[in-house]
């Protein structure tokens, strides 16, 4: 009989041995990920950050930043580690890495004002079926689909900041009824914000009152401010 | 056109969808291409040209492992569906996909021009590999100390092979190996297609066709019944040896009444014992073509080197060993990356003049340093068990710091010894082990050594 019950690390697949104190010893699950890949993932201070692209190390805004602006706060900065790990999420397509963002989501989900809906930024139904899976749909735990994709615009990693509004511009269009509701966007990664912003025209234009996002990483500033 | 091109791909291969559209429809949006390209296959499949496999069933067709379920449904085929995490790297493999499959490319007999010739002992280890695959063994072991020159024992067997008009694989578990290796063999066989084919190459050339392919072991994972001859390279080097999912690969790429061949220099325990049994047919090539001994390592105490170290100081012996080779290249072993930098600065500070450098996996001017190492401009290169093979220089001295560590296995050791003497000008070279305490791992690689410098006498 095992009387260690060992994990595998989902990123390095390094065996997993439960630390050697009580509070472990009552786990019934071991952490997912092993302490070198957790380390990787540093997350960004929520409490640091600008109050409104969420940048880190700027509060209380940044000085780009406007109060009137789009809200969004993200879990990780966008660094060579976290690179790795979305790139394998994404293009690779391991889906069950989805699994180390969800709750650090959900969390980052109680920072914001209060939702009434979580709506993941849609994939184009090609990319879609391309892909596998919307990245933006399995981080969070009840996501709505209220936004759909129109035409399949270039990928958005490749485009300048001006073709990104170009392509966004006229991309996504509502598919249920956001009238009165406070909505939520979530993505993958904040770059400059077109396609979040892109998002919250469409909605705000078909009802909704609020919305704001939350992404798992946000490309940082070149030079620190 | 696309036809042919899809046929071409998956001569000997198993490729998913996904892998054949990327490769054959770069540019194209990928609906379009997939569509078009399943409504081929099916048509090919049909004609019973094509054969298709469920991809996952109880396990990944791939490469054995147990499916991971895919959150949320699945974009392609709308339902619950599993996907596989083991093979992810070589493009992945969901439940609703299929592996698709097609006959072996035919070879066209092609010369070995290679000018040398071999020596006694090689052309014995050539013969067998030869006899090997004209009765229709299944597995033969080529045990032949480092400097033996395998690669031209192998020529002979892949000129019988490339005779009976059958594509040849020559498969090992390191990247730089494949690097170092494909344009000798092609170099020796002008008239062959050779493909090599490892981790980061571009779609299309994944999918090349080849009358004789090398490529790492991973890559095996991509073919099916696809050698009459497969030959694996440093067997016992990891991943390979450590990876039952490489194994399968390299059983499930190999014809069903093909040969495997092993090549090494330090067989596994287990290989030796099957060897000695009589399970495995052996052969052993004990002396190197020049026809000098292996190199003997020698014993050198080293006492509490690491407290030394802290002070940057070297044990004695070391700084002698540096000393008597003042002239001469050193490659010097240390057991971690940790240990890199006092060794290098410690050196640097114990014998000025010389000029010293560091490298290991994760440097980031690995290959620019083994290359000055190479041109005669470092004379010490401080490193970690990364270059113990694959690496030759001529006239180098080796030297280990710390044996007892338990990454020199006996493997480890009798590689980095026959780092040194190993071109026909500078046959005897120097290794020493410098230790604080002998291992049995250590013990053993010495007396492995003087037996096959023994036997082969």
């Amino acid at each position: 009989m095992k009387l260690i019950v060992t994990g595998t690390c989902l990123l390095c697949s390094e065996t997993i041995y439960p630390a050697g104190d009580w509070y472990s010893l009552l786990q019934t699950k071991l952490p997912s990920l092993c302490s070198a890949c957790t380390a990787k993932l540093a997350p960004i201070s929520q409490t640091s950050c600008c109050t409104i692209c969420g940048h880190p190390d700027s509060k209380p805004r940044c000085a780009a930043c406007q109060p009137e602006d789009f809200m969004q706060r993200s879990l990780y900065p966008y660094n060579d580690d976290v690179k790795d790990v979305l790139a394998r999420y994404k293009y690779r397509g391991d889906a069950a890495l989805a699994a180390l963002f969800q709750l650090p989501m959900q969390r980052l989900l109680r920072r914001l004002p209060k939702a009434d809906a979580v709506v993941p930024v849609p994939l184009h139904a090609d990319r879609l079926f391309e892909r596998g899976f919307n990245q933006a749909e399995l981080v969070v735990r009840r996501p709505k689909l209220l936004l759909a994709r129109r035409t399949l615009s270039a990928k958005q990693s490749k485009s300048t900041p001006v073709e990104r509004e170009a392509n966004l511009r006229e991309a996504f269009h509502v598919t249920g009824n956001v009238t009165g509701m406070r909505i939520t966007l979530v993505d993958d990664i904040y770059t400059t914000g077109a396609t979040m912003r892109a998002c919250k025209d469409v909605l705000m234009q078909a009802g909704a009152v609020s919305v704001c996002g939350i992404t798992v990483a946000r490309s940082l500033r070149k030079s620190p401010m | 056109m696309l036809k042919k091109d899809v046929l071409a791909a998956l001569c000997g291969r198993q490729l998913t969808i996904d892998e054949l559209v990327t490769a054959l429809a770069g540019g194209e949006p990928f609906r379009e291409s997939y569509d078009m390209i399943t409504q081929l296959l099916d048509t090919l499949e049909a004609e019973g040209i094509v054969t298709k496999e469920a991809a996952i069933q109880k396990t990944c067709r791939r490469c054995g492992e147990t499916p991971t379920m895919l959150p949320g449904t699945c974009g392609r085929c709308g339902k619950t569906c599993s996907y596989c995490r083991g093979c992810l790297m070589m493009g992945r493999i969901t439940a609703c996909t299929f592996l698709y499959r097609a006959s072996p490319p035919a070879a066209h007999p092609a010369a070995c021009t290679w000018g040398g010739s071999l020596s006694d002992l090689q052309q014995q280890g050539a013969d067998a590999l030869v006899t090997a695959y004209r009765k229709k063994r299944s597995r033969q072991l080529l045990w032949a100390v480092c400097g033996a020159g395998k690669t031209e024992m192998l020529f002979p067997l892949i000129e019988a092979v490339l005779a009976d008009q059958k594509p040849v694989m020559i498969a090992t578990p390191r990247r730089d190996v494949v690097q170092e290796l494909e344009p000798r063999i092609r170099a020796a066989f002008p008239e062959a297609t050779t493909a090599g084919f490892y981790g980061g190459k571009e779609p299309h050339e994944r999918i090349a066709s080849f009358n004789i392919a090398v490529a790492t072991t991973h890559q095996l994972l991509r073919f099916r019944d696809a050698f009459p001859v497969l030959i694996i390279d440093e067997v016992d080097a990891f991943p390979f040896s450590a990876d039952a999912a490489l194994i399968r690969a390299a059983s499930q790429a190999v014809d069903q009444n093909g040969l495997t061949v092993y090549v090494t220099a330090t067989p596994s325990r287990t290989l030796q014992q099957e060897a000695k049994r009589g399970k495995l047919p052996a052969v052993t090539v004990g002396r190197r073509y020049h026809g000098a001994d292996l190199p003997v390592p020698a014993f050198h105490w080293a006492g509490r080197w690491q407290k030394r170290l802290e002070k940057k100081r070297l044990p004695e012996t070391l700084v002698r060993f540096l000393r008597k080779h003042r002239d001469r290249q050193v490659l010097l072993f240390v057991p971690e990356t940790a240990d890199l930098e006092p060794v290098r600065e410690a050196v640097a500070k114990l014998l000025p003049g010389i000029r010293c450098t560091s490298v290991y996996s994760g440097e980031p001017l690995r290959a620019e340093r083994v290359k000055a190492f190479r041109n005669k401009q470092i004379d010490v290169l401080v490193t970690t068990t990364i270059l113990e093979r694959g690496i030759t220089i001529e006239n180098v001295q080796t030297a280990v710091l710390g044996i007892e560590a338990p990454i020199f296995t006996e493997t480890a050791l009798i590689q980095i010894a026959g780092r040194a003497g190993r071109s026909p000008r500078y046959p005897n070279g120097d290794v020493a082990f410098f230790h604080f305490g002998k291992t049995s791992a250590a013990v053993r690689a010495v007396a492995t050594i003087r037996r096959l410098n023994r036997e082969s006498r």
